[in-house]
């Protein structure tokens, strides 16, 4: 196989798209938070948080029948009947075209027929599934008929197996997709589906012991984007939510479903639900989860990871859990994906810089210019990181040259600040080179660790992030034959670094298509992109990698448009935020800082760390969001100059 | 069902030179004036209409208003215009007033024009964007994301979608990452031959990125059909909805292209109640375009 025929088989980063039968089996990473965040011993109703991409679909397909009882499984546990998870995810289209301001009353009719016959679809799968491995299940119902009974008192129709059900779901689906234009509910079937559940699980107990101490938990995905009156009516599910069956939720991070019941009475926390956070525990062990289920689409991609335990099998298998927590294993895993994969360090990529004749010759200049003597000019430029960071550092006004002196003299009192100083100003030095000069590319952004950084808690971001630097080295590379992951070559720095920025770019540019704020979105991506970006070019930066920044307002409700629209970029997750503060500035009316999207840094050739950043206006914020091109241009022109930045070439962008 | 048994092409300063009588009793016309394609259509419709009728819809309240009167969707059939000569200015148009004002002619068995002007340019993206060779469009202002449009309201499950690509890849690029629809089963289709020779490779240019990020997991099937010509697009619909049927999907319609081609997918609607009808909302931004050019006239008729 070539790297080709390995890309045409990762065509997709979307686990989503690879299975049709809901089933994860064999294509999901049993996450090390697992016991942390069982969905199905949970005794309270739960609500799944995540961001987009964080998978929360694949976590609950884990749970639930479709893989548990996967047909393809040897063999199945019968404790798998203590919890039977049902996985709901709503036509979300249709179901926010059935607006009660045109369809009144009916509109709810509609919906509770689209999640009875859902669910009931679901159960009919179910039971299929749990037929593959228990048979006693089905001739159980078959013979005591309870439960074929109660269908066919649902359906009003004679159901007498799975399959004449499953006819009967697909017959009315599509009686009622024919109801809508013009509305017709003459004779539509009204089923409630909460009660219609209870009824049926009821008498799926009486016909077979396996189901009789069975917990059904329902979860339903993409909660967020239901109607508000869809949430009310699944919030009242939820309110009422008892042992035997239980109603849950998924929905995006940052998003504002209701928690309106259609009572007067509210769902509260924790009494009614409690909220999972995927983010919070994706972020603890996300560099070995990563590389383990970067693993696992290679191998599903038809690669072997040989000489390993790593299988499938073995990353799908909770019982592995605690010896994956093992160093060894992990030290192990983490070699494989960095091999291929290898992360320079801040040092190497300044040698890798100070190699250019150009640079190094910057660097003699700069130290020219600082009367630096010759003996101490040779040992700096032995130095990489000192060089470059002398190279970064000497147009500050503060500038002192003797602290480099003393360091190469080997002075203790100036080392930890020569070490801090590099700390500041190394990495800083190479963002900024790459923009001064169109001549340079040093792979800032290449390496596994820093694919880590850029995407965390996003699996799907780090997967496109690799497929992109294997797609770059595809069209570098001389053919190589793969069979196995260790055949994979090891990714050269700059394919990984333009990958990253290829990605990146094109990440900005689907933006836009994020409604309701698309437009507004993309125009502030780009626009504070391109200021931290001329941040970043400065020659005389006190303030190394500018990329977060604070809005002097408070949150408390005044402005609705702004705070919904800032929900709106955390929601879609172009902005991230985090508690810690970083800017310093004691004034500040705000306690909120955000960042762009760190994998959005390499379409502006920023940083991708959080480091210093700037407070913004209202009024600026807003300028930037929706002013016209000529009013950003004098916002971006205050910064130049605040910044010391040449007008000259700073729309420069990075070739690929 | 409704067809057109006419269409007439003319260039806007000729007809507005022309002395002309007032032929249409109503026209009904979009209240909010975008371009100068507005302006022209203002004094021309003055000029042949005896009446004008402001329409507008209402996403929240999924009403209508007709020149200051308020209808609710489950109540269009209280609206006649029996025995009028009718003219409906799509120039501006969003897609839900034609999609409802062809409804309501369907319904009552009523012949209308459908008057269009093409522009002579769109206004181009002022941002500079530096070394981005691609020239951007800025025709409209943020929407709320694609969304099923009443009546035509439907299963988006084992659905397959057809989308006129237009010059704004966004909005095309929301439908696709709002992975609401399936995009293996959906079929493209580019204006050729468009306004003006060349600006079909502006609309290849700005859908480029959202049709490889489909075709990531996807074949699409492209089709071509003249961008001011409903009529091939109609065809065209007829043949995917045909396919559609055939497997048992149901067509979704998202046309997100020109004018004509949102005519030929509303028209296409009001004949086929099964499809679904997709629109993201979008504000139509002032000076939008720039000049006018041939002024189009389809006669639409009760199909016999």
């Amino acid at each position: 196989m070539e790297i080709n025929d390995v890309l045409n088989k990762l065509s997709t980063a979307r686990m989503e798209y690879q299975t049709t039968n809901h089933s994860v089996l064999n294509r999901f990473v049993v996450p090390y938070f697992i016991d942390k965040c069982d969905l199905r011993a949970s005794s309270h109703s739960v609500a799944l948080v995540g961001s987009r991409g964080s998978g929360k679909s694949t976590y609950i397909q884990y749970f639930s029948h479709s893989t548990r009882f996967d047909p393809s499984l040897e063999s199945v546990d019968e404790r798998e009947f203590e919890c039977i998870v049902l996985y709901w995810k709503p036509d979300i289209t249709y179901c926010q075209g059935l607006k009660i301001e045109w369809l009144g009353d009916d509109a709810i009719l509609f919906f509770m027929v689209h999640a009875a016959l859902a669910l009931l679809d679901e159960l009919a799968c179910m039971l299929e599934n749990v037929n593959n491995h228990f048979p006693v299940v089905m001739h159980a119902i078959e013979s005591k008929r309870n439960f074929l009974s109660c269908v066919s008192n649902v359906t009003r129709c004679n159901i007498e197996s799975l399959d004449q059900l499953k006819r009967w779901i697909r017959d009315q689906r599509y009686n009622i997709s024919t109801r809508l234009n013009p509305i017709n509910t003459d004779g539509m079937i009204s089923i409630e589906p909460k009660e219609m559940l209870v009824y049926l699980i009821g008498a799926l107990r009486e016909d077979c012991s396996n189901f009789s101490t069975s917990i059904f938990k329902i979860f339903i995905d993409e909660f967020e984007l239901l109607t508000e009156h869809q949430q009310k009516i699944i919030n009242t599910y939820r309110k009422e939510s008892g042992k035997n069956l239980n109603w849950n939720v998924a929905y995006k991070a940052n998003s504002s479903p209701t928690k309106e019941t259609t009572s007067n009475q509210w769902l509260q926390r924790p009494d009614d639900f409690r909220e999972e956070d995927l983010d919070g525990y994706i972020q603890e062990n996300y560099k070995i989860y990563a590389a383990e289920i970067l693993i696992l689409t290679l191998q599903n991609a038809g690669l072997s990871c040989s000489g390993t335990q790593l299988t499938p099998q073995f990353l799908g298998n909770r019982n592995n859990v605690r010896s994956r927590k093992e160093k060894e294993y992990q030290n192990k895993t983490l070699d494989i994906v960095g091999r291929f994969l290898p992360t320079p360090s801040i040092k190497m990529l300044s040698e890798f810089c100070l190699e250019k004749k150009a640079i190094k010759n910057k660097v003699k200049d700069a130290l020219s210019l600082n009367a630096i003597d010759k003996k101490t000019t040779d040992a700096i430029l032995k130095d990489a990181s000192l060089a470059i960071t002398f190279l970064g550092t000497y147009k500050q006004k503060s500038f002192d040259p003797g602290i480099f002196t003393k360091y190469i003299e080997g002075d203790d009192s100036v080392h930890k600040k020569m070490r801090d100083k590099i700390n500041s100003y190394e990495y800083n030095t190479l963002l900024s080179l790459n923009l001064q000069h169109a001549y340079i590319q040093i792979p800032v952004y290449a390496g596994f660790d820093r694919f880590v950084t850029m995407t965390t808690p996003n699996v799907r971001h780090f997967k496109e992030l690799c497929f992109s630097a294997l797609k770059q080295c595809n069209d570098v590379e001389v053919s190589h034959d793969i069979q196995t992951i260790e055949d994979i070559p090891v990714l050269p720095l700059e394919c990984m670094h333009l990958g990253t920025i290829s990605t990146s770019d094109s990440l900005v540019k689907e933006v836009i298509s994020y409604p309701p704020y698309g437009n507004k979105l993309s125009q502030m991506v780009n626009r504070i992109g391109e200021l931290f970006k001329i941040s970043q070019k400065s020659v005389y930066q006190s303030e190394p990698e500018r990329d977060i920044f604070s809005i002097e307002y408070d949150f408390a409700g005044e402005d609705r448009e702004l705070e919904d629209f800032i929900q709106s970029a955390l929601c879609w997750r172009v902005l991230v935020e985090d508690e810690s503060r970083r800017i310093k500035d004691d004034i500040q009316s705000t306690n909120r800082e955000f960042q762009l999207n760190p994998i959005y840094s390499a379409k502006f050739g920023i940083s991708f760390r959080k480091k210093r950043g700037i407070v913004f206006t209202v009024e600026k914020f807003k300028c930037l969001i929706s002013g016209t091109y000529d009013q950003y241009s004098v916002v971006r022109k205050s910064y130049q100059k605040q910044w010391k930045v040449d007008d000259g070439d700073i729309k420069q962008g990075i070739l690929l | 069902m409704i067809e057109i048994y006419d269409w007439k092409k003319e260039v806007g300063t000729n007809l507005l030179d022309n002395n002309q009588e007032k032929m249409y009793d109503i026209t009904f016309s979009c209240p909010e004036k975008f371009d100068d394609r507005s302006d022209w259509s203002t004094s021309y419709i003055a000029k042949i209409s005896k009446e004008v009728i402001d329409v507008s819809y209402s996403h929240e309240n999924v009403s209508l208003m007709l020149g200051g009167n308020q209808y609710s969707l489950r109540n269009f059939d209280s609206i006649s215009y029996p025995d009028m000569h009718i003219l409906i200015d799509a120039t501006v148009f969003p897609l839900p007033e034609l999609l409802h004002l062809f409804s309501i002619f369907e319904k009552n068995n009523q012949s209308f024009d459908v008057l269009y002007v093409q522009p002579m340019e769109y206004s181009k993206n002022t941002d500079d964007e530096g070394i981005e060779k691609i020239e951007t469009y800025k025709l409209s202002d943020d929407g709320i994301g694609p969304q099923q449009l009443p009546p035509f309201v439907n299963y988006s499950i084992n659905s397959s979608l057809f989308v006129c690509l237009g010059f704004e890849g966004h909005r095309f690029g929301a439908l696709v990452h709002s992975d609401e629809y399936d995009t293996s089963n959906m079929t493209s289709l580019i204006g050729i031959p468009a306004f003006k020779a060349g600006w079909e490779n502006k609309a290849l240019e700005n859908n480029f990125k959202v049709m490889a990020d489909a075709g990531l997991n996807a074949s699409p099937n492209y089709k071509i059909a003249g961008a001011n010509d409903p009529l091939s697009t109609y065809e065209i619909i007829s043949k995917v909805y045909n396919s559609a049927c055939y497997q048992g999907r149901t067509l979704c319609l998202a046309p997100f292209g020109t004018k004509p081609t949102a005519i030929a997918a509303a028209w296409f609607a009001v004949n086929h109640k099964n499809v679904v009808m997709i629109y993201d909302f979008v504000q139509k931004r002032k000076k939008m375009s720039h000049g006018t050019d041939t002024v189009h006239l389809w006669k639409f008729r009760p199909k016999i």
